[in-house]
């Protein structure tokens, strides 16, 4: 259960659901959208400041989307990155 | 999810796959031990400096998410026939260097604020006076 409060896309108003829309409108790979039909869970854990969502994956966008490695080589980093991390999520 | 990073980083039969976790297992444990050896070694498996940037980037940017998932403490996204654990006890604690091994802060570091020459009076005249945040009466006292 989270920890803070979570306002996910179907419940969102306002400037959080135009980040919400916005942030659903970028080019993913479908392995990256959930089944459960909401923003995935990392965003929305930024749901309570929507400028401050806007701005964190905007970041993560850019870094993602170019560079000299490819996705699977981008994906071994993140992966291992998380498992030493002990983040399961 | 990677079960083993060690264990990829150590002995994937693919050298870019032992690299690229290599340096991503550095950057989660201990980033103040990557040396130019680590460059070096990318380097003969065909990863340019850029290549291992984006991979410290990345590392370091998933950290933060990581720290963000579990402090949040957000849900799965996805259904698992088991539940993870939320830590691992059997993990060791992350390796600290013993006291013998930390750096002496006194010895001579690579850079050194001290070390630098003063650049030129009009250069730091121009850099500060063309600061338009800065009056220019104290911008010009702070430029001799």
């Amino acid at each position: 259960m989270p920890h803070l409060a979570i306002v996910g896309f179907r419940d969102a108003t306002g400037p959080l659901r135009e980040t919400y829309e916005r942030m659903m409108a970028r080019p993913l790979p479908p392995v990256y959208r959930p089944t459960h039909g909401d923003a995935p869970g990392i965003i929305r854990a930024h749901s309570l400041d929507p400028a401050l969502m806007g701005r964190v994956f905007a970041f993560s966008g850019n870094l993602n989307g170019q560079g000299p490695l490819v996705w699977a080589q981008r994906e071994l980093v993140n992966a291992t990155t998380s498992r030493l991390n002990q983040c399961f999520y | 999810m990677v079960a083993d990073p060690r264990a990829v980083a150590a002995r994937h039969p693919d050298p870019v796959t032992r690299t690229l976790a290599d340096l991503a297992c550095q950057v989660t444990e201990a980033p103040w031990a990557l040396t130019p050896g680590h460059r070096a070694r990318a380097a003969a498996v065909g990863l340019g400096d850029a290549a291992v940037l984006h991979a410290v980037v990345l590392s370091a940017y998933f950290g933060h998410l990581n720290r963000i998932a579990d402090a949040v403490g957000i849900d799965l996204d996805y259904q698992v026939a088991l539940e993870p654990p939320h830590a691992e006890p059997a993990t060791p604690p992350y390796a600290r260097p013993a006291p013998a091994a930390w750096p002496d802060p006194a010895a001579p570091r690579a850079l050194d604020v001290a070390q630098r020459r003063a650049p030129p009076r009009r250069w730091r005249r121009g850099a500060i006076t063309s600061s338009s945040a800065t009056p220019r009466r104290s911008a010009s006292r702070a430029a001799r």
